[in-house]
């Protein structure tokens, strides 16, 4: 792909996977390597960051022997979503101003 | 690399992190490779899923030390062909991020080390803060020790140029001189050789003579001036050669 994925535009995908269902970090990976060229270290710090900033929060559930711990997204992460989609949506259509315009 | 060793080796890797810190990452990686072990087919090859656990230590290393700047997101490697070289992928830099209170730490049963589970450590900022600070303070330490070498070695080189640059400017002056004599003397000579033959004559040998010593005195400061200019190339060669050898060897 021709344009780098930003640190921002990771933490909103994140959260916006996590609005719609708590989930885990391998499963939080997977799900997003399946569409973009991310490493798979690539998650931790996003998700230490959005934690320290009380985005998300954590929960252990037991499973096969050990745990796995879930992400959750607070009533901030939410409202850091909609920040977010408020903002990409100016971002696109600045852009698309550019790559879409036909004169 | 399975999963075990790879963790043992992370841990390794790790020290030097605050404790708290180095437990979240493990227990994170841990849970990770836990949950790719789950769903692998067959043997799990760990480095190949994160990069080598030297590099992974380093990134997550970096991350803590960066403190809440803005990362950078590395493309990740090309999709897998099976058996790729296996520090490939995970070898750029990542996110960054501050250190949060309690990273996931449901895997830790499988961590070598004895990482509690389950208990979110905390974590404070201002450790990494106080890293931060320590890497330039060593880092100032250690300009004043390199800063005066170069500046030395700059100073005894630039010395050298001069001694050698006045010692050939002086015999040059000293050709020039003879060589002018040389010249007056002659011209002196043949005027005299109709006033006064004899004082003419005289002249005349002094000229000569004169002329011998700046031909000879020329060929000295010829062949110094070589010497001096092959010096001062084999020297600089040399001075460049160690310089280098330095660099290459201490790493």
């Amino acid at each position: 792909m021709s344009f780098p994925i930003t640190a921002g535009l990771l933490d909103a995908c994140v959260l916006s996977m996590l609005s719609h269902d708590d989930t885990y970090g391998y499963e939080l990976t997977q799900k997003l390597h399946e569409s973009l060229q991310v490493s798979e270290s690539t998650l931790y710090p996003v998700l230490r960051r959005l934690q320290s900033s009380a985005f998300l929060r954590t929960y252990d559930v037991p499973h096969q022997g050990r745990n796995r711990r879930y992400y959750a997204i607070t009533d901030d992460g939410r409202a850091k979503l909609n920040e977010f989609r408020e903002d990409w949506d100016e971002f696109r259509g600045r852009i698309d101003d550019f790559l879409r315009s036909d004169s | 690399m399975d999963r075990l060793t790879y963790l043992t080796e992370l841990t390794k890797a790790l020290s030097g992190l605050g404790a708290s810190d180095r437990e979240n990452a493990l227990a994170y990686y841990g849970e990770y490779l836990a949950e790719a072990e789950a769903t692998a087919e067959g043997e799990l090859d760990a480095s190949a899923i994160l990069g080598s656990p030297r590099t992974l230590a380093a990134q997550i290393k970096a991350d803590i030390a960066m403190g809440d700047s803005e990362p950078t997101i590395a493309p990740a490697p090309l999709p897998s062909t099976g058996d790729e070289n296996p520090v490939a992928p995970g070898t750029q830099s990542e996110p960054i991020g501050e250190a949060p209170p309690g990273m996931p730490a449901g895997a830790a049963s499988s961590i070598p080390a004895g990482v509690p589970a389950g208990v979110p450590s905390q974590s404070t900022p201002k450790k990494s803060e106080m890293g931060v600070v320590w890497t330039v303070v060593l880092a100032l330490l250690a300009i004043p020790v390199g800063v005066p070498l170069a500046i030395a070695l700059i100073a005894v080189v630039f010395a050298l140029f001069v001694t050698l640059g006045a010692l050939l400017f002086s015999l040059a002056a000293v050709v020039v001189a003879f060589l002018v004599a040389a010249i007056l003397c002659g011209l002196v000579g043949i005027y005299l050789l109709f006033a006064d033959f004899v004082t003419g004559l005289f002249y005349l040998g002094t000229s000569l003579v004169t002329m011998g010593l700046c031909i000879l005195f020329g060929m000295a400061f010829w062949q110094l001036g070589k010497l001096c200019i092959q010096g001062v190339a084999h020297l600089l060669n040399t001075i460049r050669k160690r310089l280098t050898q330095r660099e290459r060897n201490p790493s």
